[in-house]
């Protein structure tokens, strides 16, 4: 090594910092030097000194920069390796940490980078560095996973990369570092080409929301698992889009959509894409739904409807985010609505009160119309869900029809289905009586049977038979044409849907059995579908079924029926018939007797057993000795006690031989398992209904019965008894609540005068209000001696009078009289726990209101928008507002002088009904009554059935020409066993109604008020045409309520 | 339709000279009869719209044969009252009139039928003001006079005179039915509406349709009766559906006739209405 007097120079400085560092320098000078020109050289080592002077420990980083640069040296041209040197150099000055790192890094990178490209992979070490000595880490960590990175990322997106590391640093230099540290893996597993997608995401959330990012690049490689291609691309588009909008919910949206998307079947999912994207535009939420609804609606509604759904939805969007996320995501019942009217299909729910009316006037008898499910999960022999079927008392229908083309005729399908049920019971099926003569047949073969002497009909009927599902097929087909043909010449208007529905059947059937006797029963149920006879054996059943034709035909003509076809059938064994082997019979069309054509022997091998055919779809699946067995269990379940009653084995039995339940697939051991289960659920439901008729008398606590928890009555308890309405019966429970009724306690009297003097300016304003209803509200009473004005007629007769020498009347004066007016209202408050409920203080903002059901679907503007009122007093609960308002109600009341009670309910079960008096109707305004007042409060359940029926029986007490009973809730009824389960809310609504039609018919007006904002949803169906209102902002109550009962009383 | 004219006659004096069509519907007629001859007065109990009025006409006219009048004309005249509210006992008794310098004392329709031996029909007679029970009493006992306060004076019926009332127990809230002192003077007899078999003729009687269509209307009737638990307590009327067949019976197409002439007069719910259409539209083609 020459000894240059600028070279001792600096070994002279460089020695003060280490010893070996003037080493090193040698060792690095050495290797350098015959590759660079001297000017070059001189450079370096000026570079070199300066690093190891720039701060107290960077000789360290210096003796690191000497024993790279050789190597550097080798693999970069001399502008290169001294502008790699000018870099180490600089970063020095900045951080001698980062800067070692980086020159440590620098022979890895210099082979994987252009020399150029050198200056910004460092300039990007540079960028993480900050001010903290964290951020010196991260940059450390940077140079040092740099070759990983460069070779997962090139340096185009490796500086991506780093924006996103940056942004993410802003917030977090430990969640940067974690992603820095991880980066190489978790790119490595992300697709090539997805990659500068997916950084230029991150890239973009991470300065919004860090964390959003980081877990989004985390799981980046299993995130998209499952898609690929073109959607993942857009998928990380729109998520890029996101980041600007909503940067919180990108991952959210991110994993929804995917799932969305992997949901939906695979050809469809590009398509999607487009309308998902123009919601997107909107809501995220909405698009992500729609995905997952789409493939279901598409099925359903076909892809018109399915354009139509979408259209209407897109609308609704626009209206409203929430609304119209809520519609995509299906939970809205304008949703259901839509694709109800859009399908072709019908469902069962959406026409089921029509059909339950229908099927009631029809057969005139109270039925419940129910869906298939609702049979299958009572599981009482019932398990097909796709078939209709009736257990004598009620009508079951399948969830869901589309097969019939459109609408129109989907819905006539559900028509023809319930007209066909309901006429097994106008007609008589279930009504079968063994020895009754039948109308059409002369001739009485079941007398000719061989039976037992007694028992049930259907029962004694099939013993009669050897093959007793072959009877049981005859008969079904055999009654289900005289219904088919009673309901033709009976309703005119079914015919031709009637006539549709069998052609479908008909064309529906499947190509002919071979056994004889299935091909016979076969052909029978085509003959019975309107089939026209075309053969001997066609002919010969269909002369035996035609007097089931004629009007007069009852049920015992089918069992006649039965008997002939059953004859002729059974002719022959089940053999198997070959190719079209009816050809190989001869048929006697005179007595019917089947024999081998030519006399010769065709090979039939030998009889088979015998199989069902395929039912036919509209048809119920009778199952006579079923219903006849449950009619039984119910009836000597009603004459309790005595002997006479059907034990489980019996019933048992008698199911098991009559061969009606679906147990055919199963193990014996569990045929006899569900044989059991039937058979115990059949004795349930006989028992309940013989419960349900038995009055509980009064004073012995029911199995309900639960200690009163609230005392907050001041009087003795009187206690009255009232049914309750079970709709799935449609029957009452015959004294199933316990109502009590007592005098609330009596609080302070502060309440009350508190409330008028908070309220002032509204106290004088409804004064004035129901002052001005005087004059037009109040009628003349005629017949006074004195008043305000003559009474023409009274007058003239009395100037008559006293022509004709009389003494007339001095009764001459008429006079408006307010207690003329004659109205007595009760009102019935709600005092259920709910009502504990602080009403929220909102931010003034617009709110989605779920428009009345009335409200035509194809008018979007149906919705309607509306701004929350700042409240006035916040932190005040519901029924706070419901005291206020009473309190002004009955300032307004005691103006105009009508007769009003006050009265109040809650409870627990149906033991506990509690009804408490505030002023009871003929009482008068007393501060014991403004006392009690304060008392009202929240206490349990809502059962409001038995408390409106004891406001009627209150109100039938009092004279009056107009009667009143509001209802002030703030919710649905809801009462522990109000309902099967404590999520079943019909229940609940059906009885509450039915007191409400009670109170109709009692000549009583109904009005129910709610503060429920979504009232809507269940006031529709608990009121009908009963009046109501929802008063959606609850603060607006106190002054509502008086404008109300003007309003009504008018 | 022949033109008919307006024709003024003095309640007194309008007789049934045509005999109404009216089928019994069980053995009212004769217990009428049987309760005329005895003179006990009647209550006619029933919905509206189920031949009550009819019935009333019908008596009247088989009744003729029990008086020949002033002129030597036979017949029961028929005085029919229609309650209201505001009905007082002077408007049935009657009252004086200024006519000019002089008073004139006019009867009242029930004075009037008093007096010149007719039934008079009260109908829905709790409608009315409690004060006309005052008059009903005494003349619906043994003593059948009638109390003239005004004038001073008793009326004693007439032979002829027969009291008849009708009550519609359907739709009468608690406080404005009958009184038991009322209600025990007289002879109850009910109406219902009629089974299929015997509407369906009256039907195409009154509507002058053919014997299927009644007998369609009939069956319509009958299946709306059913829904008596489903807010149609009243059911729908006989009356009703002859509108309906009078309807169909000028042309208009049966489902449209019987929408507008039965279930959108019964029923303002639209669910009750879409369920019977439903109904109307299996029955009719
Ligand atoms: N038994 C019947 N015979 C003949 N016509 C009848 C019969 N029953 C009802 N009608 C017909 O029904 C119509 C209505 O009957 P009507 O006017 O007598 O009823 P109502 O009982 O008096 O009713 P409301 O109580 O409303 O006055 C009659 O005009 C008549 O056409
Ligand atoms: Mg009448």
């Amino acid at each position: 090594m020459s000894d240059s007097p600028g070279l001792s120079r600096i070994r002279a400085d460089l020695a003060p910092y280490s010893r070996t560092l003037v080493r090193e320098f040698d060792d690095a000078a050495a290797a350098i030097l015959p590759r660079i020109s001297p000017s070059a050289f001189d450079h370096w080592c000026e570079e070199v000194l300066q690093i190891a002077r720039s701060s107290f420990r960077s000789w360290e980083t210096a003796a690191e920069f000497l024993r790279v640069s050789p190597t550097m040296s080798e693999r970069l041209d001399e502008p290169g390796l001294l502008e790699w040197a000018r870099i180490a150099r600089e970063l020095t000055l900045a951080s001698s940490i980062v800067a070692a790192a980086y020159i440590q890094a620098s022979p890895r990178i210099a082979g994987r980078l252009a020399s150029a490209d050198l200056g910004r992979w460092a300039a990007l070490g540079r960028r993480l560095h900050g001010d903290s000595w964290k951020s010196i880490s991260l940059a450390t960590r940077y140079f040092e996973e740099s070759p990983a990175l460069l070779d997962a990322l090139g340096i185009d997106s490796l500086e991506t990369f780093v924006d996103f590391l940056a942004g993410v640093a802003q917030r977090s230099y430990d969640g940067a570092a974690d992603c820095l540290e991880n980066g190489a893996r978790i790119v490595a597993r992300i697709p090539p080409k997805d990659r500068p997608g997916m950084l230029e995401l991150v890239r973009r959330l991470a300065p919004r929301s860090w964390k959003t990012a980081q877990s989004i690049f985390k799981e980046g490689p299993t995130l998209f698992r499952g898609i690929d291609g073109e959607l993942r691309t857009w998928l990380i588009t729109l998520t890029s889009q996101l980041a600007d909008r909503e940067p919180d919910d990108a991952l959210d949206f991110l994993k929804e959509m995917v799932a969305a998307l992997l949901a939906a079947p695979e050809a469809d999912r590009l398509d999607l894409t487009h309308q998902a994207e123009a919601l997107f535009a909107t809501s995220w939420r909405a698009a992500t739904a729609f995905i997952r609804s789409a493939p279901a609606v598409r099925e359903r509604a076909g892809s018109a409807g399915f354009q139509a759904w979408y259209n209407h939805g897109a609308e609704l969007l626009a209206e409203s985010q929430e609304a119209g996320s809520a519609f995509f995501r299906m939970q809205s019942s304008r949703a259901k609505q839509v694709l109800e009217l859009v399908s072709p299909g019908v469902a069962f729910e959406s026409v089921r009160p029509l059909l339950q009316m229908y099927c009631e006037a029809l057969s005139g008898r109270r039925l419940r119309v129910v869906s298939t499910a609702d049979l299958q999960e009572r599981a009482v022999g019932w398990t097909n869900v796709e078939r209709p079927a009736t257990d004598g008392a009620s009508v079951h229908l399948p969830a869901y029809i589309e097969e019939y083309g459109d609408k129109r005729q989907n819905f006539a399908a559900y028509k023809v289905l319930s007209t066909h049920q309901a006429g097994h019971l106008e007609f008589g099926t279930f009504g079968f009586d063994f020895n009754r003569p039948a109308a059409v047949h002369r001739r009485n073969l079941r007398a000719e049977l061989a039976v037992p002497p007694t028992g049930a009909a259907f029962e004694r009927f099939f013993d009669a038979f050897d093959n007793r599902a072959l009877a049981k097929d005859l008969f079904a087909v055999a009654e289900d044409f005289r219904i088919d043909q009673r309901l033709r010449s009976e309703y005119p208007g079914i015919r031709r849907p009637l006539s549709e529905v069998q052609a479908f059947a008909l064309a529906s059937r499947p190509s002919r059995p071979r056994p004889f006797h299935e091909q016979m029963v076969e052909l029978l149920i085509r003959l019975s579908l309107g089939m026209e006879p075309t053969d001997d054996f066609e002919t010969a059943l269909h002369r035996l079924i035609a007097p089931l034709a004629q009007r007069e035909a009852t049920v015992e003509d089918a069992a006649e029926a039965t008997i002939r076809l059953y004859r002729f059938v059974a002719q022959l064994p089940n053999i198997p018939l070959m190719g079209d082997t009816l050809e190989h019979l001869r048929l006697d069309p005179d007595d019917l007797s089947i024999q081998l054509a030519d006399g010769g022997t065709p090979d039939f091998g030998s009889a088979q057993p015998y199989h069902s055919p395929d039912p036919v779809g509209y048809r119920d699946e009778l199952k006579p000795e079923l219903v006849e067995a449950m009619a039984r269990a119910r009836e000597s379940n009603q004459q309790a006690g005595e002997a006479s009653g059907l034990s489980a084995e019996q019933l048992g039995q008698l199911l098991e031989k009559s061969g009606e339940l679906d147990l055919g697939d199963l193990s014996q051991g569990e045929a006899r398992n569900s044989l059991g289960t039937f058979v115990t659920n059949i004795l349930r439901e006989a028992g309940q209904g013989a419960q349900s008729g038995q009055a509980q008398t009064a004073g012995e606590p029911g199995r309900h019965a639960t200690a009163v928890r609230h005392a907050l009555g001041a009087s003795d308890p009187k206690v009255f008894l009232y049914d309750e309405w079970d709709f799935r019966a449609n029957d009452y429970r015959p004294a199933w609540c316990r109502l009590k009724e007592q005098v609330l306690q009596e609080g302070s009297i502060e309440f009350f005068e508190r409330t008028l003097v908070s309220h002032q300016a509204l106290v004088s304003e409804i004064r004035r209000q129901f002052e001005m209803l005087r004059p037009e509200a109040f009628k003349r009473i005629k017949n006074l001696q004195h008043g305000e004005e003559f009474d023409l007629d009274a007058t003239i007769d009395a100037i008559a009078q006293r022509r004709a020498g009389q003494t007339p009347s001095d009764k001459l004066y008429w006079r408006k009289n307010k207690s003329d007016r004659d109205v007595a209202v009760a009102f019935l408050l709600d005092m259920s726990a709910s009502t504990d409920e602080e009403i929220e203080e909102r931010p003034r903002s617009t709110m989605y209101v779920d428009p009345p059901p009335a409200i035509r679907w194809d008018r979007p503007n149906g919705w309607r928008w509306q701004w929350d009122e700042p409240l006035e007093e916040p932190r005040k609960r519901i029924i706070d507002v419901e005291k206020e308002s009473l309190v002004l109600l009955i300032k307004a009341l005691e103006t105009i002088g009508d007769t009003y009670g006050i009265y109040g309910f809650s409870g627990y079960g149906r033991e506990n009904v509690e009804f408490f008096t505030i002023k009871d109707l003929d009482e008068r305004l007393s501060d014991r009554v403004k006392r009690r007042v304060d008392k009202i409060s929240p206490v349990q359940g809502t059962r409001m059935g038995p408390a409106i029926r004891h406001c009627v029986t209150k109100l039938r007490q009092v004279e009056a020409k107009l009667k009143l009973l509001i209802l002030l809730s703030d919710g649905r009824p809801q009462d522990h066993e109000y309902g099967r389960d404590r999520t079943e809310k019909d229940y609940a609504i059906h009885d509450t109604r039915m007191a409400l039609l009670e109170a109709k018919r009692a000549a009583i007006v109904p009005f129910c008020l709610t503060v429920d904002r979504f009232g809507h949803d269940y006031l529709k169906a608990m009121c009908g045409d009963i009046g109501y209102e929802v008063v959606y902002e609850i603060g607006m109550l106190p002054k509502r309520l008086p404008a109300l009962y003007r309003r009504l009383t008018t | 339709m022949t033109l008919r004219r307006a024709r003024e006659v003095a309640v007194e004096e309008h007789l049934i000279r045509e005999e109404p069509f009216y089928l019994p519907q069980g053995d009212e007629v004769e217990i009428f009869t049987a309760a005329y001859e005895q003179r006990l007065p009647v209550l006619l109990k029933g919905p509206t719209g189920c031949g009550k009025t009819r019935f009333i006409e019908y008596m009247a006219y088989r009744l003729q044969s029990h008086r020949v009048d002033s002129n030597g004309e036979i017949g029961v005249p028929l005085i029919t009252v229609a309650c209201h509210e505001d009905l007082t006992a002077s408007d049935l008794v009657g009252r004086y009139l200024l006519e000019g310098e002089e008073t004139r004392w006019i009867d009242g329709p029930l004075t009037k039928a008093v007096k010149t031996g007719s039934i008079c029909y009260l109908d829905e007679i709790v409608e009315a003001r409690k004060d006309t029970t005052v008059l009903i009493h005494p003349l619906t006992d043994h003593r059948r006079i009638l109390p003239v306060e005004k004038r001073g004076q008793v009326i004693e019926a007439a032979d002829g005179f027969l009291l008849v009332i009708s009550y519609n127990p359907g739709y009468q809230s608690a406080l404005k039915d009958l009184k038991q002192s009322t209600r025990q003077r007289f002879v109850a007899i009910e109406f219902d509406y009629p089974p299929r078999e015997l509407e369906a003729p009256i039907i195409q009687h009154e509507a002058g349709v053919s014997h299927q269509v009644a007998l369609e209307l009939a069956k319509l009737g009958e299946k709306v009766r059913n829904l008596r638990e489903h807010g149609l307590e009243e059911g729908v009327s006989t009356r009703l559906l002859i509108y309906a067949g009078r309807l169909i019976a000028k042309g208009i197409p049966a489902r449209r006739a019987c929408q507008v002439g039965i279930i959108w007069a019964i029923t303002d719910d639209e669910h009750v209405q879409r369920s019977l259409e439903e109904v109307v539209s299996s029955i009719f083609e």
